[in-house]
């Protein structure tokens, strides 16, 4: 601060702390204690060469943006060519910025610009990102922000792949609170006997009684909206577990057969048989000589 | 027709009617359609011999045939009626439904004219018990254990009488239908012939072919075909009247139960017609079996218990004809009331246990259960039920009014409450997403109920098709093809997002999937070139192809079991003709050597095996292809 004139100063103190706010040149008029023109031009040149304002452009006005003291640190620091490189990335914010397309907008020589990205990125100016929509591209943005969900996929991308183990846990959870609601409890004394709730029965879990239940349960940390929940139960109702009742507004379990036989085909060694489409009657591959007829015979 | 289908027809005409009868059958099914002579050309086998096989083949409706008798000379063409053929497989099946239904002497009726293909009546009864001493149907590769020797073994046939009882308790069942002339041609000859008659009568002249009489003769010739096969329906046809019924005395019989006599008049046989038996009416049974065993699984066997009931009192009138959609019977249009079933139910069956009422309705004592219903929350089907139950509450009031005594009104009240909880089963059936049952609104009380079997075996298909894919290629690849069928077309991408796999996860499942036939690629290229990478595929799911594939594979499969029996018959040919020699039947024990007797044992197990498991795939193809 201190290489500061006292009037840019000035200037600085009065309105630096909000970072957000922008200002025309005639609101920071008051600010300069002569009220005088020259001074204030004078001042924000100054401010805007150490890098403490910035210009942006509204409309055909200009308008100033105040910057955080750190980040004047931060980039006092940096070489003209690194300056200009961190300028491109923090203008992207949260959506980041393709090396291609950074490149093409600083019109920088491809060594310099690796090696100012290197340098940002060892300093913890920047971070390397990955898209989920294109998964081989490199993507910086600052250190400090996240990621939007454009970019991160939404709550089932952990570091931009599909987070299966993640998904599937909320799967089974999901399934074991909805089989809870779906059949009534057996009646004592008619042990054995499959019991279910009579037709028009409204008790079924919905929506947003299956959302509200994931919130509150401390499954996860992330945030799953309900959009997010259907997603699961639609493919629950794909994985034959689930199904939709009451005009599709609530979730059923289906009930699982036990000691459910295998389909005739698929028990038999032809239906999993890996060279069925070989096997002939007068070919090397038949009936006679099969291995696999052969073991399941002895299975007896 | 299919080659591996062929193929499987072959075998069974083998095992069950010898090698020569075979190799006509597949000299027809190779080359279709042919002429006695080229049958000749191309089996090599003398042209005697070759008539006598084809009046077998015949005699058993596997070999249809037709005499062209235009154009001076006359052709006689044979053709093979594959599904026939493949209805060797079922008579086991047969045999033991009718055994359930009318007892063991109907079902040696039955399994006899399974053995003769047909038969004139009168002949069927002179010749029973005196020279065709019903063989045990072994000879059939079918894998039940009932045995029609062992039926007349328990309860031989004594009289004529008896027998032509059976008959026409077959008859009304439609069980036996009598033979007509179209039975023994193709139907496409059929056809051509009455669309020939037809065209004759309406143009006169071939050259009058407008568009517009071309429809009416389609519609003609369509509805023809139809009556040809109506005849059937009529419940009576084939039988006669008893020449005492003439005076107008009808003789009242009950015959379903005690509670509910139905007036029938007697009936008896025309001695000169000839039967047959009809295999749709027995796949139709098959199916509601089916049907059944689905409700049961996915609502509960109390509940699949009164299916059953529904399903056999539409059944009961039932004649069944195939056609290219499936099974047409009257289920759609047949309404069986709730009082039906509550009058043939079985009374020990428990209603009230197998249902809970929501958790809100739990607070009453149980018997207020079944009207407290009608107060809760789910409005639009009590307004429904509402006429219903003020109805039940007038009878009650009658009751009550007119008898005043206890026991009446308790009885009554028991049957009401029966009735009540037939209901809640029947609204379970109709609630669920497959419509086991629909609701007919109307006068009935308690409601009449209808069942659409053909959506039913749709979605049984798929039901069974995902099975399939699943003990397959596992839960993922069903996860696909669900997703696939629900969606219509579908790029890789997309469906990775849906099912929330990784793109790279699913890739491996969809391209096994492809090449077994379940999903089908279509291919839009981006560009003019067609680069396979600038190209979308999207995959889609074809029930009719998946269908078709699936087929093929269950007819292989079963060709390849009747195989490996055959092979493992050979393997223990020696020991099979020690065992089957007359002096050691019976005495095992004594004469066969202990490794001679595990032996035996192992190949019978092992045709047992193999065989319950031909039945396995059988119920597959019938599901597939005839339902």
């Amino acid at each position: 601060m201190s290489d500061l004139q006292p009037v840019a100063r000035k200037i600085y103190d009065s309105c630096g702390h909000d970072h957000q706010k922008l200002y025309a040149a005639n609101e920071l008029l008051p600010f300069v204690p002569s009220r005088d023109q020259h001074e204030l031009v004078a001042a924000i040149n100054e401010l805007l060469g150490r890098g403490y304002l910035r210009t942006l452009k509204q409309g055909d006005a200009y308008v100033y943006k105040f910057v955080s003291k750190d980040e004047v640190d931060r980039t006092r620091n940096l070489t003209p060519d690194e300056a200009l490189v961190y300028q491109h990335i923090e203008s992207a914010a949260r959506e980041g910025i393709w090396s291609k397309t950074l490149k093409a907008r600083t019109n920088l020589h491809p060594t310099v610009l690796t090696r100012c990205l290197k340098t940002l990125e060892t300093h913890r100016y920047i971070k390397s990102i990955k898209s989920v929509k294109f998964p081989t591209r490199k993507i910086y943005m600052l250190w400090d922000l996240t990621p939007t969900i454009e970019v991160t996929g939404g709550p089932w991308f952990t570091d931009a792949e599909l987070d299966a183990d993640f998904i599937n846990a909320l799967l089974v959870a999901i399934e074991r609170f909805v089989t809870a609601r779906s059949f009534p409890k057996q009646k004592p004394g008619v042990a054995g006997m499959v019991v279910v709730f009579e037709a028009g029965y409204t008790g079924y879990p919905t929506l947003s009684d299956i959302t509200q239940w994931v919130k509150n349960s401390n499954l996860t940390e992330v945030e799953l909206s309900e959009a997010d929940i259907k997603a699961l139960l639609e493919v629950l109702i794909y994985d034959g577990k689930l199904e939709r009742v009451i005009g599709g507004t609530a979730y059923k379990a289906i009930r699982k057969v036990e000691g459910a036989v295998k389909q005739g085909v698929t028990e038999a060694p032809c239906g999993r048989c890996p060279v069925f489409d070989l096997c002939n009657e007068d070919g090397p591959i038949n009936a006679a000589n099969c291995v696999y007829f052969e073991k399941w015979l002895a299975e007896i | 027709m299919q080659q591996n289908a062929a193929e499987l027809c072959t075998i069974l005409v083998r095992d069950t009617y010898g090698e020569l009868s075979s190799r006509v059958v597949a000299a027809l099914l190779e080359y279709g359609r042919s002429t006695l002579y080229t049958i000749v050309r191309r089996v090599k086998i003398p042209e005697r011999v070759v008539k006598q096989t084809l009046v077998v083949l015949i005699q058993q409706h596997l070999v249809l045939h037709y005499t062209n008798e235009d154009g001076g000379r006359d052709a006689t063409h044979y053709e093979c009626n594959w599904l026939q053929i493949y209805e060797l497989l079922h008579s086991g099946r047969m045999v033991r439904t009718i055994e359930e239904r009318f007892g063991s002497e109907a079902a040696s009726v039955i399994s006899n004219f399974l053995l003769l293909g047909h038969a004139r009546v009168s002949d069927f009864i002179t010749a029973y018990g005196i020279s065709t001493k019903p063989k045990p149907n072994a000879v059939l590769p079918n894998g039940t254990a009932i045995s029609a020797s062992e039926a007349t073994g328990t309860a031989p046939i004594t009289s004529a009488a008896q027998i032509s009882k059976h008959i026409i308790t077959l008859m009304q069942a439609k069980f036996l239908v009598p033979v007509q002339v179209h039975h023994m041609h193709p139907s496409v000859d059929t056809e051509n012939a009455i669309r020939q008659r037809v065209t004759a009568e309406q143009a006169g002249s071939a050259a009058a072919l407008q568009a517009k009489t071309k429809k009416a003769i389609d519609e003609k010739v369509a509805e023809k075909m139809e009556a040809l096969s109506s005849d059937l329906d009529n419940k009576n046809f084939g039988l006669k009247r008893k020449s005492d019924q003439q005076d107008g005395r009808a003789r009242k019989r009950t015959k379903f139960s005690a509670a509910q006599p139905i007036e029938e008049e007697e009936w008896e046989i025309d001695g000169s017609i000839v039967l047959r038996v009809n295999n749709a009416k027995f796949l139709a049974i098959f199916r509601n079996e089916e049907l059944v065993r689905w409700a049961e699984s996915r609502i509960g066997k109390t509940t699949s218990l009164v299916y059953a009931e529904l399903l056999k009192h539409l059944e009961k009138n039932v004649v069944g004809h195939r056609t290219e959609k499936g099974l047409v019977d009257g289920g759609k249009k047949t309404v069986v009331s709730t009082l039906d079933i509550g009058n043939t139910l079985k009374k020990d069956i428990d209603l009230v246990n197998s249902i809970a009422a929501g958790p809100a309705m739990t607070n009453g004592h149980k018997r207020s259960m079944t009207n407290g219903h009608l107060f809760t929350a789910n409005d639009e089907e009590s307004e429904g039920d509402s006429d219903d139950y003020d109805l039940d509450a007038d009878i009650d009031g009658d009751d009550m009014g007119m008898n005043g005594t206890h026991e009446l009104s308790s009885a009554a009240q028991e049957k009401k409450e029966q009735l009540q909880n037939i209901r809640k089963h029947l609204m379970l059936l109709a609630d669920d997403p497959n419509q086991f049952v629909t609701k007919q609104e109307g006068s009935m009380q308690y409601g009449g109920w209808t069942v659409d079997t053909q959506k039913l075996c749709e979605a049984l298909r798929i039901r069974e098709l995902e099975q399939i894919v699943e003990e397959r290629f596992g839960g993922i690849a069903t996860r696909l093809v669900r997703i696939i069928k629900d969606k219509g077309k579908m790029d890789e991408k997309g469906l990775a997002d849906t099912a929330l796999l990784r793109q790279k996860d699913i890739r491996a499942h969809l391209g096994v999937l492809h090449e077994r036939g379940f999903l089908h690629i279509q291919e839009v290229p981006k560009t003019a070139e067609r680069l396979p990478a600038r190209t979308f595929y999207f995959f889609y799911f074809d029930e009719k192809m998946s269908k078709m594939a699936m087929l093929n594979d269950f007819y292989k499969a079963m060709s390849r079991i009747l195989q490996r029996i055959d092979h493992e018959r050979s393997l223990n040919s020696m020991l099979l003709s020690k065992a089957d020699r007359t002096d050691v039947k019976g005495h095992e024990e004594e004469l066969l050597t202990k490794k001679e007797l595990t032996d035996l044992a192992k190949w019978k197990r092992s045709e047992e095996k193999l065989l319950a498991q031909l039945m396995r795939v059988d119920r597959q193809v019938m599901m597939f292809r005839d339902w």
